[in-house]
């Protein structure tokens, strides 16, 4: 078990920059996840800590060793790819036996490390099979396997549940979870999948463009999300951006935007003081806009006319325009809405988050 | 006229739709390899029994099937000394040259396939050996084996050794051949491990990069038992091809085929000799059959050993 040190990496492919300046600090026995879009990065990124790729600028180091300059063999850490990369001409057996083999081990160790390894897979009664005589769920268990049998200070994992269907993906999620508890070594878990990273992860960095925008818990990503990029990326559906105008009128602090003027809970007031005069953009978690009727003040509400309506069985998720900003909102199941209809949607104030209109990053 | 046609085929699609659905497959599935059928039998088995039948006879060019002789030709075979040189020539030019050019071939490949730069260009001039025809190779390379002046012993000058007549000695000639047919046929085996081995997905490398092979492991364990398929297919072409060798011979030694006291005699070169310089056309059809038989059993003897350790996906 080991640290992992990323400090100012970068890498290249010619002009491109497919990681840029990026520096991470994973504890020894954490379960730390890279979320991203496609093309963000990821992938480069854990290539280059486990050795597939060659490092441009900036330097790993695994458990205190700067590891830049050695070959994947030397660095102890194993990886699950994407599509597995199980070796189609062995058995599951030969396949995750293989790394114990190299290192010439002992056969009567090899058998007792290899059946422990399937034991703890549930995987005993597969070992004579070739990938190709196995179903999805299990070739990512070999795969696995093989990662867990040669008890490496790092786990590497790429995607190792998108080939999976979704019920599956959710089973071997908690056994991921529950494999990590139990064996405590450091992970690296690379996904495009927001929930995989909220649920697997003790902390998560947000990769987009080759740039680490965030590393935090799954909490806080959710609750204090560090620009816009984070904040439309974590949370489903996406959280709402609204432009305004932070304004001072009689000693207390608004927003003011297009059919809205909302006054901001005295707690917040000295954070955003700072900022009068400037041009913001709003943000409110779907889940924080509520039904209100018309009688109340309109200035508080938004009004939108329902586009689309979806409902998901223990909530309704309403889509509409405010303007030129698309609106979403979560409303409870019970909500007599029809499409077409046109509603009041009414924010928690206390639960507003706010982005500088110019660069995106959270104010306050 | 068009309406006899019209009655005739709703009469046929009448009785087709009586057919039982399993005959009608069946009938089908033949019908569909008949023309293969046709042509296999017009090109390859019929002339096969017209050779066999002819080598069971004695004749002259004015009357083939003269008198039935039997055995007689494949018993003189047997005792005859120039078919056996030949046939051992074959042999010895097999059993080396086959496995020299697949080693040479593969690791060319191997090489090739890590370093992706300029690949196309080596690809291209490996290739060129094989397309280049023979009979216009074989004029440079009767000068690179020339005693006095040639490339190869100039070469060979360097380290030592001297004054090698290639073309015109009994123990340098075979191995003449041998060389000029491994410079030949590299390039096209390069070409087809290269095919074989850009089959195998990249990442099994990685995954056993970081399962902590060396280079030599990754080869043992991924590439050779993964390029099996293509070195298996490489190695039946080949010894096939190694037992017809002909055009080789033929050019290298123009002025008395088969090269210094027949040093380089093989079995195609006898063949054509015997049928057409000779025309002992009973007796070249006994011989053959001979070699057809020699290349069968080695084909069947290769399937035996091979194919079965082979992982095919
Ligand atoms: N070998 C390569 N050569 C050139 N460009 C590359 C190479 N590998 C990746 N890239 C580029 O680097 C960028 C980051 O790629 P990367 O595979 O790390 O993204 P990712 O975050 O893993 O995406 P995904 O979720 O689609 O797997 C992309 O723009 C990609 O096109
Ligand atoms: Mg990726």
């Amino acid at each position: 078990m080991a640290q992992v040190l990323v400090r100012n990496v970068s890498k290249h492919f010619g002009s491109l920059g497919a990681v840029n300046n990026v520096t991470l600090e994973i504890q020894d026995g954490e379960f730390f996840v890279l979320v991203g879009p496609s093309g963000s990065g990821k992938t480069t990124l854990l290539r280059m800590i486990a050795g597939l790729e060659e490092i441009t600028e900036g330097e790993i180091l695994i458990g205190e060793r700067l590891v830049n300059d050695l070959p994947p063999a030397e660095r102890d850490v194993a990886m699950v790819f994407q599509n597995y990369a199980l070796y189609p001409h062995m058995s599951a057996y030969e396949n995750i036996a293989y790394s114990l083999k190299l290192r010439r081990l002992s056969k009567k160790e090899i058998e007792r490390r290899v059946q422990s390894t399937a034991q703890l897979l549930g995987i005993k009664d597969k070992l004579k099979k070739r990938p190709k005589e196995l179903s999805g769920g299990e070739r990512q268990r070999v795969a696995l396997g093989r990662a867990i049998v040669r008890e490496p200070q790092v786990f590497l994992y790429d995607e190792p549940l998108s080939n999976l269907d979704a019920r599956l993906r959710v089973h071997m999620r908690a056994e991921l979870q529950a494999l990590q508890r139990r064996l405590k070594t450091t992970t690296v878990y690379v996904t495009h999948d927001q929930v995989e990273a909220m649920t697997l992860g003790h902390r998560v960095a947000v990769m987009h463009e080759g740039q680490v925008q965030q590393v935090d818990t799954p909490q806080n990503l959710y609750a204090k999300p560090a620009n816009t990029f984070v904040a439309t990326f974590i949370g489903s559906p996406p959280m709402n951006l609204l432009p305004g105008k932070l304004q001072e009128q009689e000693g207390r602090l608004y927003v003011v935007g297009e059919g809205f003027d909302w006054e901001i809970d005295s707690a917040r007031v000295s954070q955003l003081h700072a900022h009068i005069g400037r041009s913001v953009l709003v943000g409110l978690r779907p889940e924080d806009l509520l039904l209100s009727d018309k009688a109340s003040n309109h200035r508080s509400s938004l009004n939108i006319q329902i586009r689309v309506l979806e409902r998901l069985g223990d909530m309704v998720i309403v889509y509409g325009d405010h303007g030129e900003c698309e609106l979403t909102a979560k409303l409870s199941p019970h909500t007599s809405v029809e499409v077409d209809q046109s509603v009041w949607l009414e924010p928690r104030i206390e639960r507003l988050h706010f982005f500088d209109a110019i660069n995106g990053q959270a104010l306050g | 006229m068009g309406n006899i046609v019209f009655l005739a085929l709703r009469l046929l699609r009448l009785v087709w739709a009586r057919i039982p659905e399993k005959i009608r497959e069946a009938l089908l599935g033949y019908g569909l390899l008949f023309p293969v059928l046709l042509i296999l039998g017009a090109f390859v088995f019929w002339p096969l029994l017209e050779d066999l039948a002819l080598s069971l006879f004695h004749g002259n060019l004015g009357n083939l099937f003269k008198e039935f002789a039997g055995v007689a030709n494949y018993k003189d075979l047997l005792d005859d000394p120039v078919f056996r040189k030949a046939i051992t020539n074959t042999a010895i030019y097999a059993a080396v040259s086959v496995p020299i050019t697949m080693m040479l071939a593969l690791s060319l490949a191997v090489l090739l396939n890590s370093k992706i730069r300029l690949q196309g260009f080596f690809q291209t001039s490996f290739f060129l050996s094989y397309i280049t025809p023979t009979i216009a190779a074989v004029v440079v390379w009767r000068w690179i084996y020339e005693r006095d002046h040639g490339l190869l012993n100039y070469y060979l000058g360097l380290i030592g050794v001297h004054g090698i007549d290639w073309l015109n000695s009994p123990e340098f000639a075979l191995p003449a051949v041998i060389i000029f047919s491994i410079w030949k046929y590299v390039g096209y085996q390069v070409v087809l491990f290269l095919a074989g081995l850009q089959h195998i997905d990249k990442q099994l490398y990685e995954a056993s990069q970081v399962d902590g092979a060396s280079a030599w492991a990754r080869f043992r364990d991924i590439t050779w038992p993964l390029l099996a398929p293509t070195t298996f297919f490489v190695l039946l072409v080949s010894v096939i091809e190694a037992f017809k060798v002909f055009d080789v011979v033929y050019a290298l030694f123009p002025s008395r085929p088969g090269g210094p006291l027949r040093s380089a005699l093989t079995a195609i070169v006898y063949l054509f000799q015997t049928a057409f310089e000779g025309f002992r056309l009973n007796y070249a059809a006994a011989a053959a059959f001979v070699i057809f038989v020699i290349i069968f059993i080695l084909t069947i003897l290769q399937r035996r050993v091979f194919e079965r350790r082979i992982y095919y996906e």
